[in-house]
């Protein structure tokens, strides 16, 4: 066997030579792992359903006691980085790839923003002695049967979503990588979108828990 | 491939949208509207899902298939709650 | 009109001991170094990969159940103390469930015949596959680490109370599930979008094989169900490691809350397990009979029924849990609708065996165990899935009988069928068919014997994991323990005539099965990527109307 036949046996076998063909594989497999994801939080949105269900007035209570303003600015901060990285997979199709990766960093640094109003959050919780599973001082003076059940589904169901957060800024920042060394280009640009895609459904499962946690 | 891109007026009339919900959606917080606070809440959040969906993500101009696959999940979620809520619900 | 002359007996055509397979460019031979197999995209390699470690984790889980059974030879203690037994029946069962059931045939098989039945050269997303295997074994190798650990007793439903209190090494085992779940959600997302994205220009949705059907049908299932199960994994992990006190009333919550949703993912999870198992039989009843499926369509569309209707059943598991009787009626209602989809597929192959060419063969023989052994383990199923009747027989040797018949009785028969179907495409090597059908045979009874005199114990009263039982169930369990034994030697012959023919076997030839489906229309075993040319695909994937391309007819005598 020749080496030229041995080293095209070796490679990989790259199914799409880019292209419409890649770009729909790409946005299908984002999507169906999409769903995925939408099943893993339903999980615990399923299980607050029936708590809420269950202990009503302590949920209102729980709701009372969150810290609206803070929350609120979250929900404002994650729906403008959505809209920035929407635009930014646009402006990419049409090749203005400078544009694009400020509008991924800007999207990028909102991220950061929630997670940082998130952690304050977080932190002046803990001040009051409002801890997972029910522990900590807060409990002592409020105890209505389902209050600890409220609390622990929020850090559990807030904290799953800021990992989400996580994931979704890395991803950004790779994509933004691409676009800065020219890897991702306007013929290209399903790779920024299939993560701009994720980054939405991480605003999406905030927009569900924003008025569960703290409106209503 | 999509088969209609969306233009960035559409991208930035959504934004916009958008944060007018949330505004609504945020002043009906401090208004008492009792056991409807927690239906009006979530209808707006739907909407705005919906909005998010549709024009961000794209799925107004998506392939049939990827609109299956959002479907598909969606109707789960549906399924597994109300079945969920409905046993604590009437036990 | 039968055509090829099929499997003949190793001793009548010894193989030449250097075998084409290293001197041709087949997806073995291409590079034999250790490296280029633990870093290989190709699907082929990675199924290869995949079924080494599946039948590792088989191995592990029967020398549990038979551990098992033989300690249920007497009443009391025979050779392990509760503590164990409790730690066995729960490893037993989580490895097979999740460590090689739910896996098995897609990952292995799937991964192998996928692409190449839809005449593409690899999977969509190839080092995400690569991915993925190496997910399983660092969720397996959790597992087993737990194992050395205190293991874990819970049972493999890690029900709540206990299992948040349980002192053992619960949070080490379930992490190492959900990262095995992470591996089944990559290969459902992989063969998805491969289904939909790679499929050969002339090949449509109902000119795909049956099999990639049901392995489509299992990824759906796959990728909505998983999710949920590693959510409430992990919640009770926050429970056992961290008192975070999900599911414990004295806080709020409640445990039934944990029972909808484990079973939400659990109970689609046994249609993971036995719909792949549903496409080999598709393939085994068509290629044996040499005829196409009574209804193709019929077979199609029950995959994705199973696949639907299989989400809306899951309280029927609860009936006794404490779950409203509205929801127990409505759950019990829908879970009578799923049985109709495997009603219509069983009318369909066995409407495809009759008046068909048949051809006795190990596959087909594992195949008739599948259908008889199968339908029992499914009318039982609708048995136990009426609510008044299972007020009795849950968590009873009833339901145990059950599952086992469909899971051994169905999904590891099918698995054995497919092993035997496909050993010649793999391998490019015959087995020994009088020792596959001796295995064949010592495999169904074995299973008959150890798990048929379960729904007379369970029916009789016999609670399911308890460590000893009142003296008069003794004589079935003697039964059973018996059998088990059957079956393992049966396993073990497989194993050593399989071993036996990949070094030793006859050499196959492309097609020794002159089966129409498309991944023989390529050498086995076939090169790199699968395809040398585009395979000719003028004849369908079930049509034995005609002979293929250089096949030689034999002409029998009219019977």
């Amino acid at each position: 066997m020749s080496t030229v036949d041995d080293a095209r046996a070796l490679a990989p076998a790259e199914p799409f030579s880019d292209g419409p063909g890649q770009a729909h594989a790409a946005r299908l497999g984002m999507w169906v792992f999409l769903a995925s994801e939408v099943l893993l939080f339903a999980a615990l949105f399923t299980l607050f359903a029936a708590s809420r269900t269950q202990h009503p007035a302590a949920f209102h209570e729980g709701v009372a006691h969150a810290k609206k303003v803070l929350g609120s600015i979250n929900t404002a901060v994650l729906l403008v980085s959505s809209t920035l990285v929407a635009l930014a997979v646009q402006v990419l199709r049409r090749g203005r790839t400078r544009v694009a990766g400020l509008l991924v960093a800007g999207t990028v640094v909102l991220g950061g923003v929630f997670l940082a109003i998130k952690i304050t959050e977080y932190v002046e919780h803990f001040g009051e002695g409002i801890q997972p599973g029910g522990r900590g001082a807060f409990f002592q003076e409020h105890a209505t049967r389902g209050l600890a059940e409220f609390w622990t589904l929020y850090f559990g169901m807030t904290g799953l979503h800021a990992v989400h957060v996580v994931v979704g800024m890395t991803l950004l920042s790779i994509a933004l990588l691409g676009i800065l060394t020219g890897r991702i280009t306007a013929p290209s640009a399903h790779r920024l979108e299939v993560f701009a895609i994720y980054w939405h459904l991480v605003d999406l499962v905030w927009l569900f828990l924003w008025p569960l946690f703290y409106l209503a | 491939m999509t088969t209609r891109e969306l233009t960035t007026k559409t991208t930035l009339l959504t934004g916009s949208a958008l944060l007018v919900l949330w505004a609504v959606s945020f002043g009906l917080s401090y208004v008492q509207l009792g056991l409807a606070a927690l239906p009006v809440a979530l209808g707006i959040a739907a909407t705005k899902a919906a909005l998010v969906v549709l024009f961000f993500m794209e799925l107004a101009t998506a392939r049939p298939t990827i609109r299956f696959a959002f479907a598909a999940a969606v109707a789960l979620v549906v399924v597994l709650v109300g079945l969920t809520v409905a046993d604590v619900a009437t036990r | 009109m039968t055509t090829l002359p099929i499997a003949p007996d190793v001793a009548r055509e010894p193989a030449p001991s250097s075998s084409p397979i290293v001197r041709a460019p087949s997806y073995l031979g291409v590079d034999t170094t250790l490296r280029s197999w633990l870093v290989t995209t190709d699907h082929k390699r990675i199924g290869v990969l995949f079924f080494v470690a599946l039948a590792c984790m088989l191995a592990l889980g029967g020398f549990f159940a038979l551990a098992l059974r033989l300690e249920h030879l007497t009443p009391e203690r025979t050779l392990m103390s509760a503590h164990t037994y409790n730690r066995m029946f729960t490893l037993h069962g989580v490895i097979m469930v999740w460590l090689f059931m739910i896996p098995s045939i897609p990952s292995s098989f799937g991964n192998f015949l996928l692409p190449m039945m839809i005449g593409a050269r690899d999977v969509a997303f190839p080092r995400l596959n690569l991915a993925s295997f190496y997910v399983y074994v660092a969720g397996a190798t959790l597992v087993l680490l737990s194992m050395f650990a205190s293991a874990i007793d819970t049972g493999w439903t890690f029900y709540p109370p206990y299992s948040s209190s349980t002192p053992t090494a619960l949070p080490l085992a379930l992490l190492g599930v959900f990262i095995v779940g992470f591996s089944t959600i990559m290969t459902g997302v992989n063969f998805i979008v491969t289904t939909h994205t790679l499929r050969d220009r002339r090949i449509g949705w109902m000119q795909m094989p049956l099999f990639v059907w049901s392995v489509y049908a299992t990824s759906i299932i796959q990728v909505l169900a998983t999710p949920v199960l590693g959510m409430v994994l992990l919640l009770v992990v926050a429970n056992n490691a961290f008192s975070w006190g999900f599911f414990d009333p004295a806080r709020g919550g409640d445990p039934v809350l944990y029972q909808h949703l484990f079973w939400f993912y659990s109970h689609p999870a046994v249609y993971i397990m036995i719909l792949p198992g549903m496409g080999v039989v598709s393939e085994v009843v068509s290629t044996f009979a040499r005829k196409n499926p009574y209804s193709y369509k019929a077979i199609a569309y029950s995959s994705l029924g199973i696949a639907f209707v299989g989400f809306l059943t899951w309280g029927h598991h609860m009936f006794v849990a404490g779950m409203s009787r509205f929801d127990a009626g409505a759950f019990g209602l829908l879970s009578m609708l799923v049985a109709v989809f495997s009603a219509i597929k069983v009318f369909n192959w066995t409407w495809t065996l009759k008046r068909g060419a048949i051809r006795m063969r190990t596959p087909l023989l594992y195949v008739f165990a599948f259908l008889f052994l199968f339908v029992f383990g499914g009318m039982t199923g609708v048995a136990v899935a009426t609510t008044s009747l299972d007020v009795h027989w849950h968590d009873t040797y009833f339901v145990v009988a059950h599952f086992h018949f469909i899971m051994v009785g169905g999904t590891l028969t099918a698995f054995l069928a497919a092993i035997h179907l496909w050993f010649p495409k793999v391998t490019g090597k015959l087995y020994s068919e009088r020792l596959g059908m001796l295995s064949a045979a010592l495999v169904f009874a074995g299973f008959f014997v150890t798990f048929f005199p379960q729904f007379l114990l369970g029916n009789g009263g016999m609670p399911r994991r308890y460590f000893d039982y009142p003296p008069r169930f003794q004589a079935l369990h003697v039964v059973s323990t018996v059998g088990s034994w059957v079956l393992g030697a049966g396993l073990v012959v497989t194993l050593g005539y399989l071993l036996h023919a990949l070094f030793w076997g006859a050499d196959a030839g492309a097609n020794p099965w002159g089966s129409r489906s498309f991944e023989w229309r390529t050498p086995s075993p076939p090169p790199k990527h699968n395809f040398r040319e585009p395979p000719d695909l003028e004849l369908g994937a079930y049509d034995y109307t005609r002979p293929l391309e250089g096949e030689p007819r034999e002409p029998e005598a009219a019977s």
